[in-house]
């Protein structure tokens, strides 16, 4: 599934500035539709109401570590959602130990980059989500 | 061991505690993924090559920075025959130029001063400081319980350490001016 630039995204992070840096380089890679969520507590309802209006988010960005609910939690609840648990999920993570990455593959992650990235690596992520 | 953590070496540790040779060693241990991390960050996210200064004790609670963020560790240690428990704090500190220089490079914007927007850039860097940090110390036998980062601004803005814990501050040259790494470490037996 090719990248289409209008593909109904949201970045979820609690801290503004990775939002902002995420928004950027999306744009720069093409992506036109774009929603933000300070955390996964607030993104769920969002994903939720998407899904029920007939126009479900296409591609999910989330931080791992956020202070209501994690991105590991909002990915279980996505996986298990008959409608949207096949949504493409890219976890964004300052932690990349090996149980980690562990944890989110077997919770069916998509693919995951770990901070610190340059625009060309969330680039990279994304074209192996979307070959 | 890498060239530019030399001078971490010469820090002198206060005198009469027991066995502070191998405190001292797990001490030196722990701080460095620290100051590997913050270089990579700086390196990837705002294309500046960071030069560590040399370290040394603090002992005042007043802030090198006009901006600090600061994150509790927590976690045990197991290794070379030891299990301990360990706790401390990281905090990055920065004078207000260096902090809106370093916000308009992650940013891709330009700053000209501090507002909301670049608020919890701070808070940011000390987030993956903290989980390239972790990773690391993970591998040698520390594991950190992962936190989320807080924030303190102002002119000569105090930060306490907790009582009897040792802060080993570095300042840190990069391409915007200096700013200072703080580590706290203490451990203890389980």
């Amino acid at each position: 599934m090719p990248i289409n630039p209008n593909m109904k995204t949201i970045v979820i992070d609690d801290m503004m500035t990775m939002r902002k840096i995420i928004t950027k380089m999306l744009k720069q890679i093409g992506f036109t539709n774009i929603q933000e969520a300070d955390d996964g507590a607030t993104a769920w309802p969002m994903i939720q109401q998407a899904q029920e209006s007939g126009e479900p988010f296409e591609f999910i960005v989330s931080d791992w570590n956020m202070p209501k609910m994690s991105g590991l939690d909002l990915l279980i609840k996505i996986r298990a959602t008959e409608g949207i648990k096949d949504t493409p999920f890219l976890m964004v993570t300052a932690e990349a130990e090996q149980s980690n990455v562990v944890k989110v593959v077997q919770a069916g992650v998509s693919n995951f980059v770990v901070k610190p990235f340059k625009p060309d690596t969330l680039k990279e992520k994304i074209a192996k989500i979307f070959p | 061991m890498n060239k530019d953590l030399h001078t971490i070496e010469e820090v002198q540790f206060p005198h009469g505690a027991k066995d502070m040779t191998e405190f001292n060693k797990r001490y030196l241990d722990f701080c460095k993924p620290f100051i590997l991390a913050v270089k990579e960050v700086y390196e990837t996210m705002m294309g500046t090559e960071i030069t560590p200064g040399k370290p040394g004790l603090k002992e005042s609670k007043k802030s090198y920075g006009d901006y600090s963020s600061i994150m509790g560790i927590n976690g045990t240690y197991q290794g070379a025959g030891a299990k301990k428990k360990f706790r401390g704090s990281l905090v990055l500190s920065w004078p207000e130029e260096v902090y809106i220089k370093g916000a308009s490079a992650m940013l891709m914007e330009d700053y000209t001063e501090f507002n909301d927007e670049i608020a919890d850039v701070g808070m940011e860097i000390c987030n993956i400081t903290m989980g390239n940090a972790k990773k690391v110390l993970s591998e040698e036998g520390y594991l950190i319980e992962m936190s989320i980062p807080t924030s303190v601004s102002g002119k000569n803005h105090e930060i306490k350490a907790q009582d009897g814990i040792v802060t080993i501050a570095t300042p840190m040259e990069c391409g915007f001016g200096t700013f200072y790494i703080e580590l706290s470490y203490e451990d203890y037996d389980c």
